[in-house]
């Protein structure tokens, strides 16, 4: 994977990363926080509704106060004076004030007077359930200890909930005894508790405990509720439910109060969230598209940059190629170092060809001087032996006997013939001629071994000339081709010679080893082959090279064969085969073999010879390795 | 000098060098007649020659075993001049650690035109500093009679046990 890719993944992970937390924190942290802050509001909705309801409770109570502490009152709970009623308790005093009921009792809990009416037309009406029947001595509304009690909240009757206030009657200085109770009612107006309400969008909708009509949910919201206590339920519809459950006077619950509060808050708080959300989304998108090309262009770009042309420099090798990257970053201080690198790698490899070429030359140098001095040992030989031949010659005492001959020279014949000195004379002078013939036989013996010795040398100066290539170096080569090579160089002869080529190459990796020094000898020895072919007078001429891999002591080792049908080796030959100077041919200088084999081994393989006789056929067979030896010995 | 003449062994892979030695230590061509003729007229006094019996191996391998047999029959060899590179083979310095195996008394020496051992090299690798001489190639005569010589002399005096 690029480092492109590699940095988009990574970004994308950290921005989706980043939303997701974002997420989960307006889920765990913010949303709650709204749902409470919406919950406390819906609450407070509610307060504010029982709240109403028990202002207007007060507001009764007050106004009932201005009839309970009156003298009038007072004297007509002692004497049920029917004046007191007619001026004070016509139908216009419900309607006025909106009553629904007045009660004035003794203190019993007994009806002294007492009525209930609409408060919108005057007229009786019946409150069922909620009659005076219900009223006895110990009785809330009735039963009062001080003049200053009351008792007010709700009821339940059978035209719906009503506010019930209640007073001990006393005089207008609030002193008693206390001669009974007045007791005023007002039908709960759920309208004007509505407009009482502030929060004109919340709904509220109220039943009684025993209304049929009461929804189940609200059924459940409520029965563990403690009375004035509210309960919050998520409606599922877009809308809050805040129950309450209201106690009448007795403190029995009566009353089911239900607010319906849209959840404006949390869907405040959820498009909140779902702004941020996409903003951080857009955001990030911006972002990460902003970074992404910021990157490219500073880093993935030069580094695709750099990376292919590190790439085509190992493939083409050329160490030429600079990349000249004008960047001050670390970037750009990689790629010069890297400029630095391929050339320095250039200079050290020119000073490595140098070196190699001068090893090579310092090889051929010495293949000289093994060769040469071989020679130069027979030619020095040669001269030091015809030096001491003719300073041991006999012919230093001819003088003498000539010296002999001179001083009888008158009387000769008898010196020759009686004298026992001058007798011994012919004898030796025709001795000391056949001496000196024997020294001038030996003598032109080694002069001629002096001269072919200098021949010799003259060859192996040649044939080293042939070999001092500039290029002398390991080079990874097919063997194949090398083979090819050779026989392209033997072609003109094997043609003459009307010889066929069979090749048995196997599939083979490429080696690395010394071309020239292979070549050389694959030239040799098919040049050795066609020789022995031309030698051996048959109809079969071949010449069978083979490419095959072979182990040598655990080592994968390269083995080419070369299979002639010529004279083949004699088994005597066959121990000086390689020898230096050990030629069957005429014209050969026995340096061929010997120094292929000598370069066989320098390669760290070997070249050996099989032949099943004379008359037989030669194989040659040259192993060499696949890569080149660590140590390079003779 | 009869039966017990010094025995000399030449290692060398080049037949040239084999031919050179015994140029080299030759015995004279012996003319009696020539030279009695010549004490009687001249009254010159003939030369004393030594002579060698020279043996030639081509490989190494064979040299060690001349060596194991000279050994054997008690006949050793004195002296043994080895060459150095001598393909196919096992190399002169290789040679030398064999044969000093089986005669560690033969005196050896590395006579080569170039060697891949400097002495110092080649007496690490044989592990001897006694007996071993190098000379070069080409050699001269002179010095390869006075090792002869040298050796023969050392022969005669304490000849080798029957």
């Amino acid at each position: 994977m690029n480092i492109r890719w590699k940095l988009t993944i990574l970004l994308s992970t950290a921005f989706a990363l980043f939303v997701a937390m974002a997420q989960i924190i307006h889920r765990q942290v913010v949303t709650p926080t709204f749902i409470k802050l919406e919950q406390d509001e819906a609450v407070k909705d509610m307060e504010r509704c029982t709240d109403a309801m028990h202002r207007e409770v007060n507001q009764l109570s007050i106004f009932l106060r201005t009839w309970s502490a009156w003298d009038d009152c007072y004297q007509f709970a002692v004497d049920h004076n029917d004046a007191f009623i007619k001026s004070n308790c016509p139908p216009e005093t419900y309607t006025n004030n909106n009553l629904n009921l007045i009660w004035i009792t003794d203190l019993t809990g007994k009806i002294i007077w007492g009525e209930t009416r609409d408060d919108r037309d005057g007229k009786l009406m019946d409150l069922g359930t909620f009659s005076p029947s219900v009223l006895n001595a110990h009785n809330s509304l009735v039963a009062f200890s001080s003049p200053m009690d009351m008792t007010g909240g709700i009821v339940m009757t059978s035209s719906g909930p009503m506010y019930i206030v209640s007073r001990p009657i006393v005089t207008s200085h609030n002193e008693g005894p206390i001669h009974g109770a007045i007791i005023m009612g007002r039908l709960i107006r759920w309208e004007e508790i509505k407009q009482l309400v502030d929060q004109t969008h919340v709904q509220f909708a109220m039943w009684s405990v025993t209304d049929p009509a009461l929804p189940l949910a609200a059924q459940q919201a409520t029965a563990d509720l403690n009375p004035g206590a509210q309960a919050v339920r998520d409606g599922g519809n877009g809308f809050l439910y805040v129950y309450s459950n209201m106690a009448d006077i007795y403190g029995k619950p009566c009353l089911i109060i239900r607010a319906e509060i849209p959840k404006a808050i949390s869907a405040h708080g959820d498009t909140a969230g779902n702004v941020a959300l996409y903003s951080n989304i857009v955001g990030g998108a911006v972002i990460m598209l902003f970074l992404g090309f910021v990157l490219r262009q500073t880093v993935s770009r030069p580094l695709l940059r750099l990376s292919s042309h590190m790439a085509r420099v190992g493939q083409s090798d050329n160490l030429k190629s600079q990349l000249n990257m004008n960047r001050r970053d670390e970037i750009g201080q990689l790629a010069a170092a890297f400029d630095k690198m391929v050339a320095a790698l250039f200079e050290s490899r020119a000073k490595v060809l140098k070196t190699a070429r001068q090893a090579g030359m310092a090889e051929i140098a010495t293949g000289v001087l093994h060769n040469v001095g071989n020679v130069l040992n027979s030619v020095n030989t040669s001269a030091v032996v015809l030096r001491e031949n003719l300073q041991n010659t006999k012919s230093a005492n001819l003088g003498k006997a000539a010296a002999m001959i001179q001083e009888h020279r008158p009387d000769l014949g008898e010196f020759l013939s009686t004298d026992p000195k001058g007798k011994g004379i012919p004898d030796y002078l025709s001795r000391i001629a056949a001496s000196i013939a024997d020294e001038q036989a030996l003598a032109c013996q080694e002069l001629d071994h002096l001269c072919r010795s200098v021949d010799h040398i003259k060859q192996i100066v040649a044939a080293q000339q042939s070999f001092a290539k500039p290029d002398r170096l390991l080079e990874e080569i097919s063997l194949a081709e090398l083979v090819e090579e050779a026989l392209r160089l033997n072609a003109d002869s094997l043609t003459r010679h009307q010889i066929t080529v069979e090749r048995l190459f196997e599939e083979f990796p490429n080696v690395i080893i010394d071309q020239h020094k292979v070549l050389q000898i694959l030239v040799n020895l098919i040049a050795n082959a066609k020789h022995a072919i031309v030698e051996n007078r048959t109809s079969e001429k071949r010449i069978t090279i083979s490419i095959a891999s072979a182990r040598c002591e655990g080592t994968l080792m390269s083995k080419i064969n070369v299979t002639d049908t010529g004279v083949g080796i004699a088994p005597q030959a066959m121990a000086r085969l390689f020898q230096h100077g050990f030629t069957t041919r005429k014209s050969g200088h026995g340096f061929g073999l010997h120094a292929a084999a000598n370069d066989a081994r320098e390669m760290g393989g070997s070249l050996t010879a099989t032949s099943g006789g004379v008359g037989t056929g030669a194989t040659f067979v040259l192993e060499l390795p696949l890569k080149p030896a660590e140590v390079r010995q003779s | 000098m009869t039966a017990t003449r010094p025995r000399i062994l030449i290692v060398d892979d080049n037949p040239d060098i084999h031919a050179d030695f015994r140029k080299v230590l030759a015995t004279k061509k012996s003319a009696p007649e020539i030279e009695s003729l010549e004490a009687s007229l001249f009254g010159d006094t003939p030369k004393s020659n030594i002579s060698y019996t020279l043996d030639s191996a081509s490989q190494g391998a064979d040299a060690v075993e001349m060596v194991r047999k000279s050994v054997a029959g008690a006949d050793r060899y004195g002296l043994a001049f080895v060459d150095v590179r001598m393909p196919p083979g096992m190399d002169g310095v290789s040679t030398i650690q064999a044969i000093r195996n089986v005669d560690p008394g033969l005196t050896c020496i590395i006579c080569t035109a170039y060697s891949d051992y400097t002495p110092e090299s080649a007496r690490q690798k044989i592990g001897i500093t006694e007996g071993l001489m190098f000379i070069s190639k080409p050699f001269d005569p002179a010095i390869i009679r006075q090792l002869a010589k040298k050796m023969s002399d050392r022969f005669t005096e304490t000849p080798a046990p029957c």
